[in-house]
C-alpha cells in the first residue's frame, strides 16, 4: 500500500494512571509494533490523557502528581506525550468527550505540525527526520476491506480476517481536499489521520458492564473513532466481544493487538503497584519505573493504605 | 521598531491570497505606531518535504518571484529551497535572524558613512536603532499559534524561541486565537509578541483548489497574479501526473515513524 494511503494514527489512552506503570508504557509500544505489522497504519503519536480528580476512585491521588509520574515515565519516549487537558477541566469529563476534543484540537492543528513549524519535543507527536530521504516503499496490493468479509471466512481464518478488515471503513470521505474535516477523521491534504482509543482488555469488558456506558457513547467511541486493546490478566476476548451488541455491529473498528499471554506485562497492575509500595514490596521495580519510584518515595504518595 | 515578516510553505502555487497575508499584516503592525515593516521574506518549501503534488522548487521559487515582481518590499528567497533535505521552519527563522544580525553588523562598521550622516540619519529616525537587528516575525496561521499552545507537543525551549521573535497570525472566523493566547501559559507570556489579525474580507483561494481547476483545464485568472498564470501556462506545471509526485513516499516530518513500520 502506497505511505500516503496508510491511515495515520494517534493512540489515545484514557485512565486514572495512579500510578502510570511499565504495563501502560508496554500496552502503548505492543499497540503500534501491531498495527504497523498490518501494513495499513502508521503511529504518529501517542497521548496519555490521566483522568480528573473528581472521578471519586478511592485513593486517586492529585493530578499534579499523577501528571508528574506521567511526564517521568515517557521523559525518553520519542513518541508518547501526556496531556493535562482532562485534569485541568472544571470536572470529570467523558471518554468520548476526551476523544472529540483531541480529534477536534487535531483538526485544526494537524496542517502545521505535519509542517512541523517547530523542532519536535522529546515527546512529540510528530517527529523530525533523523537520517536521508527514506527509500520509496513498495506499492503493496489493496487488501479487500469490506465488513462483510469476516462473516464469509471461516472460523479458521477469522483472524486474518479481522487483520484484514481492521482498518475503519473509508466510505466517510467523499471528496479529496486539502483539510477536509469530515466526521471522525482529519484529513490532511492526502494523509488520513484518526485517533484511536487505546486501553487492555479490561475496558472492553466494562462495555459489557449494563448501564456502565451510554450507548450513544459506546456508538461514537467504537463506531466513529476505532479502539485498540491489548489483552491483559488472559483474558477472553472473544467472549467480551461476542457479549456486547454495540462491539459485535463494529468489528472492524475493533483491533485485539496480538500479545503473548504469558508476558510479564500483562499481569502488571496499578493497585498491584500500590500495594507493593504500601508493603515495601521489591517487587515494584518490576511494575515501575524508577524515576516514578523515586518521586513516589520523594513525595510519600501512596505509602498510606487508603481507600 | 523595524520589523521583517517572513512566511514559509509549500507555495505550490503562490496565490493572491498569500500576497494579501503579507499586506494585511504590514498594515496591522503600522498601525500600532510600534512597528515599520521593511521586508517581507517568501521562504517557499525544498523538495525534500516530499508533499503530495509539490511541483520543483525552481518553478515554485520562479512563480513567486514573479508574483513579488511588482513588490517594493516583499521578495522570495532560496535558502530553505535550496537544502537538500527538509528543514523545520523554526530552523529557517533562526537562520534568517542570523543573516540579520550579520547584516546590522556590516552596516554598523560601515566606515564610509560620515559621522554628521549618522547623527543626521538619527534625528530623521529615532526609532530606529542601529544596535539592534530588525526584529524577525513569522507570518502565519492561527492552528500554528494554537499549536504552541498543546502541552508536551513541541520543546519548550523550541516554542520560547520563536514566540521569543514575533509571531504574526491571520485569523479568520471561526477560529478564536485570544483564547489560546489567554489558556496557554507560554503564550500569555508572549503576548506582546503575538500579532492577531483580522481577515474582515474572506479569502478563500487555495493552492489545493487552484491545482484542481488547472488539471480541468479551468482558468485561475485572478486567484494568481498575471505573470503567474502566464508560467503556469507556458511551463506546462500542475496536470494529473505532477499532483501524483511523491504519492508512494512518505512526507518528511513523518518519516521516522513509518520507519518503525513492517519490514
Amino acid at each position: 500500500m502506497t505511505e500516503n494511503a496508510k491511515t495515520h494514527v494517534i493512540l489515545l489512552s484514557c485512565g486514572s494512571f495512579n500510578p502510570i506503570t511499565k504495563g501502560h508504557i508496554h500496552m502503548f509500544e505492543k499497540a503500534r509494533e501491531y498495527l504497523h505489522k498490518t501494513g495499513r497504519f502508521i503511529v504518529i503519536g501517542g497521548i496519555i490523557s490521566p483522568v480528573h480528580d473528581s472521578y471519586g476512585k478511592p485513593g486517586l491521588v492529585p493530578s499534579k502528581h499523577r501528571l508528574t509520574m506521567c511526564q517521568l515515565a515517557v521523559q525518553s519516549s520519542d513518541w508518547i506525550r501526556v496531556d493535562p487537558w482532562e485534569c485541568y477541566q472544571q470536572t470529570w469529563q467523558t471518554t468520548c468527550s476526551v476523544l472529540e476534543h483531541h480529534r477536534d484540537l487535531m483538526k485544526r492543528v494537524t496542517g502545521c505540525i505535519l509542517s512541523n513549524v517547530n523542532t519536535p519535543s522529546s515527546t512529540p507527536v510528530i517527529g523530525q527526520p533523523q537520517n536521508q530521504a527514506p527509500p520509496v516503499y513498495q506499492n503493496h496490493n489493496n487488501l479487500a476491506n469490506k465488513p462483510t468479509a469476516v462473516k464469509l471466512l471461516g472460523k479458521v481464518s477469522e483472524s486474518l480476517g479481522r487483520m484484514c478488515c481492521a482498518r475503519p471503513s473509508m466510505d466517510r470521505f467523499t471528496f479529496i481536499d486539502e483539510n477536509a474535516n469530515l466526521g471522525p477523521a482529519m484529513r490532511y491534504e492526502e494523509i488520513e489521520l484518526r485517533i484511536l482509543l487505546l486501553c487492555g482488555s479490561d475496558l472492553l469488558e466494562s462495555f459489557c458492564i449494563p448501564g456502565l456506558w451510554k450507548d450513544s457513547d459506546m456508538e461514537v467511541i467504537v463506531g466513529d473513532f476505532g479502539i485498540v486493546v491489548v489483552p491483559r490478566d488472559g483474558a477472553d476476548t472473544e467472549r467480551i466481544m461476542n457479549h456486547s451488541s454495540v462491539l459485535r455491529k463494529h468489528t472492524e473498528n475493533i483491533l485485539m493487538v496480538k500479545d503473548d499471554v504469558n508476558h510479564p506485562m500483562s499481569i502488571v497492575s496499578s493497585t498491584k503497584s500500590r500495594l507493593a509500595l504500601q508493603h515495601g514490596d521489591g517487587h515494584v521495580v518490576d511494575y515501575l519505573n524508577q524515576p516514578v519510584i523515586d518521586y513516589i518515595l520523594q513525595t510519600q504518595l501512596y505509602i498510606t493504605a487508603s481507600g | 521598531m523595524e520589523v521583517v515578516l517572513i512566511a514559509c510553505g509549500s507555495f505550490n502555487p503562490i496565490t493572491n491570497m498569500h500576497l494579501r497575508m503579507f499586506e494585511l499584516a504590514r498594515d496591522h503592525l503600522q498601525d500600532t505606531e510600534k512597528y515599520r515593516v521593511v521586508r517581507g521574506i517568501i521562504s517557499p518549501v525544498g523538495d525534500g518535504y516530499r508533499k503530495k503534488g509539490l511541483i520543483e522548487a525552481r518553478h515554485r521559487v520562479e512563480m513567486a518571484r514573479l508574483a513579488t515582481k511588482t513588490s517594493d518590499w516583499i521578495e522570495v528567497d532560496t535558502w530553505e529551497s535550496l537544502q537538500p533535505d527538509w528543514v523545520e521552519t523554526a530552523k529557517v527563522v533562526r537562520h534568517h535572524y542570523e543573516e540579520l544580525k550579520a547584516a546590522q553588523r556590516d552596516q554598523g562598521e560601515d566606515g564610509t558613512v560620515s559621522c554628521g550622516k549618522k547623527r543626521r540619519m538619527e534625528e530623521e529616525h529615532p526609532s530606529t536603532n542601529e544596535a539592534q537587528p530588525p526584529q524577525l516575525f513569522l507570518l502565519c496561521g492561527a492552528d500554528v499559534l494554537e499549536s504552541f499552545g498543546v502541552p508536551n507537543l513541541w520543546k519548550p525551549e523550541d516554542v520560547e524561541e520563536l514566540a521569543g521573535h514575533g509571531v504574526v497570525c491571520i485569523t479568520r472566523g471561526g477560529s478564536d486565537p485570544e483564547k489560546f493566547v489567554h489558556q496557554s501559559d507560554v503564550l500569555w507570556r508572549h503576548r506582546r509578541n503575538i500579532h492577531l489579525v483580522r481577515e474582515w474580507v474572506t479569502n478563500e483561494v487555495s493552492a489545493t483548489h487552484v491545482r484542481r481547476s488547472l488539471r480541468r483545464g479551468r482558468s485561475v485568472r485572478y486567484l494568481l497574479p498575471d505573470a503567474v498564470v502566464t508560467y503556469v501556462k507556458e511551463e506546462r506545471l500542475y496536470s494529473a501526473q505532477s499532483e501524483q509526485k511523491n504519492a508512494d513516499v512518505v512526507l518528511a516530518p513523518l518519516a521516522r515513524y513509518a520507519d518503525a513500520g513492517p519490514s
